[in-house]
């Protein structure tokens, strides 16, 4: 990969996520302040602000790390498309998205005697997402 | 579905030729732990792995990859 068109894209994402977060954020003090803020409009921009600003900033700290050592970072990147790796994120990738194609159906199945709100059920299945696929990667990587 | 497993020589040649694990690892450019998971058995290679792998210690394929005909039936 080229190293200095890398470097520019990943500067120019982290300004343009700090930028989106920034706009967000005193949409947010503005609104606040006007007491016009709403539950629904609260999540929307609150989420855009905690969202972006955050990535942005850890995007931008990561640009000023990898510019000081280019050679750590290409010994990161070989590591990370080496093809073991490759492999342990394909196989834990394709077998999370069984157990939670199980999970799913299972709680399709609960859904017909108990009523689930989706407000609960989505955060519960990324979560569950998360921690699965993780966990496979980890039994994955000892097998492997 | 079953896994085949590919005996190989790599530790023998390794220590044959008087490399380390990292020595090995840098020379094909993956990490020391595919090294280690290479000379168990626990992870077949690639074709391009095996063949630079084998091209470390002069020698073919098949050289330092044992295929073992059983599992192919």
């Amino acid at each position: 990969m080229n190293f200095e068109k890398h470097l520019k894209s990943q500067f120019l994402v982290a300004i343009a996520y700090i930028v989106i977060g920034v706009i967000a954020l005193i949409a947010l003090v503005i609104l606040l302040i006007s007491g016009k803020l709403n539950g629904k409009l609260s999540g929307i921009i609150g989420g855009l602000t905690f969202g972006f600003l955050p990535l942005g900033i850890g995007l931008l700290l990561d640009y000023y790390r990898v510019k000081r050592n280019p050679e750590k970072w290409k010994k990161e990147i070989e590591l990370k498309n080496e093809e073991r790796n490759i492999f342990l994120r394909n196989k834990s990738g394709y077998e999370a998205f069984g157990i939670m194609s199980f999970l799913m159906l299972g709680l399709w199945g609960v859904n017909i005697w108990v009523n689930i709100s989706s407000s609960l059920v989505f955060p519960v299945l990324l979560g569950m997402m998360s921690i699965s696929y993780f966990t496979i990667l980890t039994i994955n990587a000892k097998r492997y | 579905m079953r896994r085949i497993k590919i005996e190989n020589k790599i530790k023998q040649l390794r220590e044959q030729n008087g490399y380390t694990q990292q020595d090995l690892a840098e020379k094909v450019t993956v990490s020391r732990q595919t090294i280690i998971s290479l000379e168990s058995g626990r992870y077949n290679p690639s074709i391009i792995l095996a063949y630079k792998i084998a091209k470390v210690f002069n020698l073919a394929i098949e050289d330092v990859f044992e295929f073992d005909k059983e599992n192919y039936k």
